[in-house]
Order: structure tokens, then sequence, then C-alpha cells
């Protein structure tokens, strides 16, 4: 890998990257295996480094195990700093200019935290009230907990209970019950974007939006571990 | 006037607003190039704090129109859509939904939304000029007036207007969704091939696994109302329809304010304990489930959550309409 890629990649973790250079170093992203690994590494440093590693990589027995299993098979995870420029930390640029061979004792070291935290905090004071999303359970249902018709259920894994800020539908938790409800509104989500199709004001693809969702077998492969 | 959300590619009335016709004109050079266009290319989108690519392949010869969306990044699931078709195949659980836009049974409003109350809630500019993937761009920027909705800014290429980087702006400026090609080719025509989806895990073709014949549909009930939208929102569509895996049909409401539109589902709950109830984001889309008089009530949309809540506030139902 040059060294004029390895400044860019710092840079766009940064985001610092001028939007000249910005095209196609994503192209090079996008086609280049060795280049998506170190991305990946620079941010799972820079994220435990900030306490927000992603909920996918706790709890779970085999720690190394979950966390190599997840480099490989989940999408790239940015650190959560799209548009607002933050300062850039020196710490986090020293650490991703090292050599990463140790990524995963590195984290491990620091500690990983149960809290997911939201990706737009600013938002927050405008929320009404942040419900986390419950479902009334069938009885049929994989539940463990006693419940009936009337009763509400609270996924309780994780501590992600503790998290504020309107939840991701990548970052319920990971449960039987979770694949239902991405399975159910999934189809919502279908229907609303066949119909605003004909007007493409908003994005590029609104279909787009369907193909990334995770959807219900994401989930249900979780929740076998 | 033809509002933007209903008919076919209907044109924006071009017309003083907030200062500029030929702004307006962009936007609609914008919505008819991608429809009318046959390009192919990769993109990548940047959502929740992830980066993912996908192919998007869209094709018009003059009679269909149809589009490929593929994931490249993690498990290959892909949208395929032919005119009003759309199959959703996602490959990790071997399955393919296939939905088709149903145009029976559907009461458009013809709203009349002048462009002066467009201008009340957003404002358009040209900020500036740019490249992406290789082409000549300039920028346009749509800022809403208040936090009652999201704002966009879009790279249209020059030559084609076609939209090559979007991004979406949440209340307080906070990026939400960016898409971008990083590669594009427009071409005369593309081959049908290239629209077929991807092989199935046997290797051999997707078969569309489940048709769904055109059921008899109900009409449309209109005891069930909006009333008291946020500003800016008003009723552009009535349907009944069956949703995919659905054992009963569904009211579906359509509220928009000339760029934003949010999805009302309105079903008749069989059994308590199917009730879905909370709320739920993915990007831009933010969703609601609630329960009103005995029917499951999802509210899904491209507004802030805020909005989305109001939203879901207004639905009402009249009896002996």
């Amino acid at each position: 890998m040059t060294n004029q890629y390895d400044e860019q990649l710092s840079a766009f973790v940064d985001s610092e990257l001028h939007d000249a250079t910005l095209a196609p170093l994503i192209k090079r992203l996008t086609q280049d295996v060795d280049m998506k690994q170190r991305w990946q590494r620079y941010h799972l440093i820079g994220d435990s480094l900030r306490g927000s590693v992603t909920g996918s990589m706790t709890s779970t027995s085999n720690f190394a195990d979950a966390v190599m299993q997840a480099l490989e098979s989940e999408p790239t995870i940015l650190a959560p700093k799209s548009s607002v420029k933050s300062p850039t930390s020196p710490l986090v640029k020293r650490i991703a200019g090292v050599a990463i061979a140790a990524s995963v004792a590195t984290i491990a070291v620091l500690g990983v935290q149960d809290l997911y935290q939201s990706p737009e905090p600013s938002q927050l004071a405008s929320m009404p009230d942040n419900e986390a999303f419950v479902r009334m359970p069938q009885s049929e249902q994989v539940f463990s907990a006693a419940s009936n018709s009337t009763s509400t259920v609270i996924p309780q894994s994780n501590g992600l209970m503790q998290a504020s800020g309107p939840r991701s539908l990548v970052d319920l938790p990971n449960d039987a019950v979770t694949a239902r409800i991405h399975s159910h509104l999934h189809r919502y989500l279908l229907d609303h974007t066949q119909n605003i199709d004909r007007s493409r004001i908003q994005g590029i693809s609104p279909y787009a939006r369907i193909v990334i969702s995770p959807g219900p077998s994401v989930e249900l492969e979780q929740a076998q571990q | 006037m033809n509002y933007l959300l209903l008919g076919l590619y209907a044109f924006l009335p071009v017309a003083v607003w907030a200062g500029s016709a030929d702004n307006l004109a962009q936007l609609q050079r914008m919505n008819t190039a991608i429809h009318a266009l046959n390009y192919y290319g990769t993109m990548v989108y940047l959502h929740d704090g992830q980066m993912e690519s996908l192919r998007v392949i869209h094709k018009n010869d003059g009679h269909n129109e149809s589009e490929r969306v593929l994931h490249l990044t993690g498990i290959a699931r892909e949208v395929v859509r032919e005119n009003d078709r759309v199959s959703r195949i996602m490959p990790d659980i071997q399955s393919v939904v296939v939905a088709e836009q149903q145009r029976a049974n559907r009461q458009i409003f013809d709203v009349d939304v002048t462009n002066a109350d467009f201008a009340n809630y957003y404002q358009l500019n040209v900020v500036g000029t740019g490249r992406v993937a290789g082409r000549d761009v300039k920028v346009l920027k749509i800022e809403p007036k208040d936090s009652l909705r999201y704002g966009y800014q879009l790279w249209l290429d020059n030559k084609t207007g076609l939209l090559l980087r979007s991004e979406l702006v949440g209340v307080q400026g906070t990026l939400l969704e960016q898409f971008m090609f990083a590669q594009v080719d427009i071409v005369e025509s593309i081959p049908k091939q290239m629209l077929q989806p991807g092989l199935g895990p046997d290797g051999k073709e997707w078969q569309s696994a489940e048709q769904r014949p055109a059921a008899a549909q109900a009409a449309i009930d209109p005891g069930w109302q909006v009333m008291g939208l946020p500003a800016g929102f008003s009723l552009l569509a009535h349907y009944n329809k069956k949703l995919p895996d659905s054992a009963v049909s569904a009211e579906h409401l359509v509220v928009g304010d000339g760029l934003a539109s949010v999805s009302i589902y309105i079903e008749a709950l069989a059994d308590q304990s199917q009730i879905v109830v909370g709320t739920s984001k993915l990007g831009a889309v933010n969703m609601l489930g609630s329960v009103l008089d005995n029917h499951q009530l999802t509210v899904v949309g491209e507004v802030p959550e805020n909005t989305i809540h109001m939203i879901a506030e207004s639905v009402r139902y009249q009896a002996g309409q």
C-alpha cells in the first residue's frame, strides 16, 4: 500500500479529506481488500478509544473470535463523526499510523463498553420520548420471559436499554423478537419506497435503503450465538 | 397544476419561487434524468456510521423502466424493479418477495400546493460547483425552514442533470445519509442481462419464488382521515392494499409537503398479541408503530421523528363518511 493512500485514508478517517481526492480513494477502498481491512482497523481502534464500539462486539463468550468474525462479516464501521467537524484527535491519528497486527488485543485492553452511542447527539433535544422498540409477544414465540398479550416486553440484553437517543434499526438487541420486528417493518419500508419512487428528489435510489438494511437474517444468526 | 409526487415524472411548474425559477428547473431536470436515462455504476452509501457500496443499474428503453440495486458489501441482497413490480431478493434467507404497486382502489388527491407554499418550507439555492465520479457538477442545496423536515444537498451532473451525489441533512445540520456514485457510465442502452437478478445459492437462476396474484381488493375506507397535520403537509393519496405476507389488507395514506413523503398504514388487528409498538430508524427513514382503535398503525417516512409522531397523532376515524 502506498504512503499516499495511507495518508489519505487517515485524513478520511478524520473527515479531513478534500472533495477532489475523495472519489478515487473511495473507489480504491471498495476494490482493495488490504485497504479495506486497514480502514476497518483504524476505526475499531478509534471507536474503542472513544468508547463507541457497537453492540455486536459485546457480550460474547469468545471475544477475540467475535471481533474477527465481525470484522469479516460486517460492513465497514465508521467513527460517528460524519458531518460535525470535530477537532482532529492527534492520539487517534498516531495510533492509526502504527502497525496494527494486535488490534484485537488493543481493544481488549482498552475495554469494550456495552453502551450504544447515538450517532446524532444533536437530535436528542428534539426527540419527544425515546421509547425502546417493544413488541407484544405471541404465545408461541421464542420467549423465555413469561408474557401475556397485555404486557410489554422490553428487550433487555446487552444493557442497551441504558442507551439514549434514537435507536438505529441496525443495533436493536439481537434475538428472534428483533428478527420478527425487522421483518415486519421491512414490508412497510418496501411499500413506502415504491410509492416515493416517482419523485427521486431525496436520494439516488430509495431502493438502496432496502438492500442495505440488515433484514431478519442478520439478527437470526446472532440470536443463535 | 401537477403536484410533484403525483403522476409519472410530473413536472414542477416553473414560477417565481424563492428567487429562482432556474433552480426549480434543475430539480425537474434531475427527476427526469433519473428515470429516463440508461446508466450503471458503483455507489457508496454512508449512513448510521457505516459505509457500504452498491451496484446500481438503470434502464429505460422508452417503454419500460427497470432498475437493479445490488448490495456489494456483506450479504448480496438485491432489489430488482421492473416498472411497478419490485422483487426483493435476500439470498441469505433464500427469500424472494415480489411486490406490485397496485393501481386499483386508490384515491389520489389533486393537491393545490402553490409554489408560494413550498417556498414557505424550503429554500432552494445553487451553492457551488464540483466534480463527482469524474464529471462536472453543480451543487444544489434544499434547506428546510423549520425542524419538521430534512434538507438535502444535491450534486447534479452538468451534462445530463443526473444526480451523482446527495446528502440528507437532519435537524441542526447533521448528516444522516450520503450517497455518491464513485463511478458511473451513462449510456445509450443497457442489455437486459444486466438487470437479471444474480444467481441463487444452488447456482441456478432465481425464479420468482412468490408470485402474488392480484387479489380482489376492497375499496378504500374514507372514514380514515388525517387532521391537524404538521405545517406544509397534506394528504396526497389513499390506497387500500395488501402488503406481502400480510393476512389483512391495509389502508395506506400518503402525506407529503412536496418533497418529503410519509406513509401511514392502518391494519385491523386480528390478534392483540401481534401489536408492534415503538419507534425505529434506518438512516433517514423513521418509523413508528402504535395502536388506534384496535388497529395497528405504522408510520414510515423520511422526516424527523418529531414529525412522524405528529403525523401519527393526526390519524382519525370518522364513521359514516
